[in-house]
């Protein structure tokens, strides 16, 4: 008799416990959630607490698949983050890649300024990604820069666990000259069918310092602007050109990341 | 952490009050159980706002193809469910006097099956207000609140059939914890339990939708019946449509009209035809968002369009190329273009530049304003050699003022052979 009755609880315990939604997707591993807002110190006075800023622009960096003929890793790569809506409880991270140099055979260039912006917001113990911006030669005639939202991009989990759909993405550099992909499809076509990616090598954006002290704040409040590495300086929220700290006689320089992050105000 | 709990001795009492007191707390329990859920199912909107609309999966004759209409959502939230899930937000709700209206929630399918997921797009309408934004909010599965922002949604539902409310804000920051709600709509969604064959994988048509750049999509009739299909009717959902006998469709959505970061939903629709005039219908949505448009900077002096290369009878490849002068609204009008310089890539890095002039890798199809043009690249055998891996036109050329105007295509490239992943350059862990 007791085991009828237990049967029967834990029937109706499993009955009653059954979860409404199942989530198999978002990341559950950033410890902050919509105290994001209004907590902790804010020196770039977004009304974002700043290791909330830190701990997102972190976990949802990309992962890059880089093509066999890649001649230019080299990067430095900074963040921004910009406080969409408390109502929506949805920000913006602006990664600055800051790849050293375009190697490509007919747009060589010193310093690199391309860029994605990932906006993610939260809900019930989860952050998600709802949309990826992937800079592609923005501003020149192959531009090939488009917004994609979360569906239309690739999740790898096998690499780490702790991902998952509508986590990290998994995009694709076009070799030696950096645009950004959501597949190898996009890639082909981009800039006029001059982009060429493969899955030859992967790393995460930034395979050094994992973004520690590298938010640069605003364009309004910067918290970095100024770097100096390499004994060459850059001012990366200036409207200078941006030169990848590689500034070698007789190759162009690129214009610097300010007209892009005014353009997306940040 | 909960505690270990002993196990209780076994029940050899038979007929005793022991039992009798057993089954009276099963009943109890069950009793209990039973009112909980109710009750869960009471905190959702009624049965009277369950959409019940005809099953989309079923086949249609054609007069009654009609496209599936979207269910008439609940005309108004009920206060009570939206308040408590402010205050499972832990925000403070405050309701906005406005003239925003939340027209209509289109959806993809009528009903959905458990555990499987259902588009929902809303429609905005009357005044426009500054710093609006859209969100859904539900109750979760822990009991708490979710919410998703954005005017569509791809909602999961419970795996416990029943009527389940997602309610549609728009909200205005008001600063700290404050939200204010300018409009608001819920729609129940009827959750039904479903066999294998239910499920929207056994479905017999639907749509992938893929999206290929800014506003550019291609969508893809899924089938898996066994007739043969005549005619695939497309509804791009802008006002464009388009019939084909292949099982796909490209479309484009004008974005110039949409703000900065801007997102609009459009509503695909899919009507595929067999030879016996039966049809399926299948609906899906693509999401386009707008992109910043820069002022006071310098517009290319030519806009470029190619198309992939294909074979020539004779043998090469031939791409079709489209050049236009930005003319007035840019600053390089009336381009004069010099010479081509074909640039191939080899496979051991080797480059190799060889000049043209224009006549000798393009012909010309049409003459255009500003010095644009239409017209056809050629690349022969003999250059497309199997170690070349791609191919790169440089046209050069000069403006009025005497200034260089460049620009650069692909005539050509080579699929990419499969590689290994390079081991040494697996990422560390975040």
């Amino acid at each position: 008799m007791i085991r009828i009755t237990g049967a029967l609880l834990l029937s109706l315990g499993l009955l009653c416990a059954l979860p409404t939604l199942a989530h198999a997707d978002g990341l559950s591993t950033i410890p902050y959630g919509d105290n994001c807002w209004g907590s902790g110190t804010d020196a770039d006075r977004d009304g974002l607490n700043d290791d909330c800023e830190y701990q997102l622009a972190y976990w949802f960096m990309p992962l890059l698949w880089f093509d066999s003929g890649e001649s230019g890793y080299g990067r430095r790569p900074y963040y921004a983050v910009k406080n969409i809506s408390f109502s929506t409880r949805t920000l913006q991270v602006f990664y600055m890649d800051t790849f050293y140099d375009d190697t490509g055979v007919t747009t060589g260039h010193d310093g690199d300024p391309e860029f994605q912006i990932a906006e993610v917001h939260y809900s019930a113990g989860k952050w998600y990604l709802d949309w990826m911006y992937m800079s592609a030669h923005r501003k020149s005639v192959c531009d090939s820069s488009a917004w994609y939202s979360y569906s239309q991009l690739e999740y790898d989990t096998a690499i780490d666990t702790r991902n998952a759909y509508r986590g990290w993405p998994t995009l694709y550099v076009a070799e030696d000259k950096h645009a950004t992909y959501n597949n190898l499809s996009n890639c082909d076509k981009g800039c006029l069918y001059q982009d060429y990616c493969s899955r030859y090598a992967y790393q995460y954006l930034d395979t050094s310092s994992r973004l520690v002290s590298r938010n640069v704040g605003s364009t309004g409040v910067q918290l970095i602007n100024r770097v100096v590495y390499n004994n060459q300086t850059e001012y990366l929220l200036d409207d200078v050109e941006f030169k990848g700290w590689d500034d070698q006689a007789l190759r162009p320089n690129s214009e610097g990341y300010r007209r892009h992050l005014n353009d997306f105000g940040f | 952490m909960p505690r270990a709990r002993r196990s209780p001795p076994p029940d050899r009492s038979g007929g005793s009050p022991t039992r009798w007191a057993a089954w009276g707390l099963a009943l109890a329990l069950t009793g209990a159980a039973l009112a909980v859920l109710i009750w869960r199912h009471l905190e959702e909107p009624g049965p009277s706002a369950v959409l019940l609309q005809e099953d989309p999966r079923r086949e249609t004759s054609p007069s009654e193809a009609a496209p599936a209409h979207p269910p008439p959502p609940a005309p108004s939230a009920r206060p009570s469910d939206v308040e408590a899930l402010s205050e499972d937000l832990h925000e403070e709700r405050v309701t906005l006097a406005s003239g925003v209206v939340v027209e209509e929630v289109d959806t993809d399918r009528p009903w959905v099956c458990a555990g499987e997921p259902i588009h929902l797009s809303a429609r905005v309408g009357g005044e426009q207000k500054a710093g609006a934004v859209y969100r859904w909010i539900w109750r979760g599965a822990e009991g708490g609140a979710e919410l998703h922002p954005g005017a569509a949604i791809a909602w999961t539902a419970p795996k416990t059939p029943g009527s389940y409310g997602v309610h549609f804000q728009v909200c205005q920051d008001l600063g700290g914890r404050r939200v204010g709600v300018l409009a608001e709509r819920t729609v129940a969604i009827d959750v039904r339990p479903c066999g294998a064959v239910e499920s929207q994988e056994a479905e017999p048509l639907r749509i992938g939708v893929v999206q290929r750049g800014q506003g550019s999509f291609t969508f893809q009739a899924l089938y898996q019946g066994r007739e043969t299909v005549s005619e695939y009717a497309w509804d791009f959902g802008d006002g464009a449509s388009l019939n084909t006998s292949e099982p796909a469709a490209e479309h484009i959505y004008p974005l110039q009209d949409l703000g900065p970061e801007k997102v609009k939903s459009f509503q695909v629709r899919l009507r595929a035809r067999w030879a016996g005039g039966k049809t399926h219908e299948a609906t899906a949505f693509a999401l386009v968002r707008g992109q910043p448009v820069s002022k006071g900077e310098e517009l290319p002096p030519v806009t470029l369009e190619i198309s992939r290369w294909h074979p020539r009878p004779e043998g090469g490849w031939q791409s079709a190329l489209s050049v236009r002068g930005q003319g007035e609204a840019g600053t390089g009008a009336d381009i004069q273009w010099d010479r081509v310089e074909r640039i191939l890539l080899h496979d051991d890095g080797r480059t190799e530049t060889r000049a043209h002039s224009l006549d000798e890798v393009i012909t010309f199809d049409e003459r255009l304003a500003h010095g644009g043009f239409r017209g056809q690249v050629l690349v022969s055998a003999a250059e497309a050699t199997p170690d070349v891996r791609q191919i790169i036109d440089v046209l050069h050329g000069h403006d009025k003022a005497g200034k260089e105007v460049t620009v650069s295509w692909t005539p050509y490239k080579r699929d990419p052979s499969p590689l290994p992943s390079s081991e040494g350059e697996r990422p560390a862990s975040k």
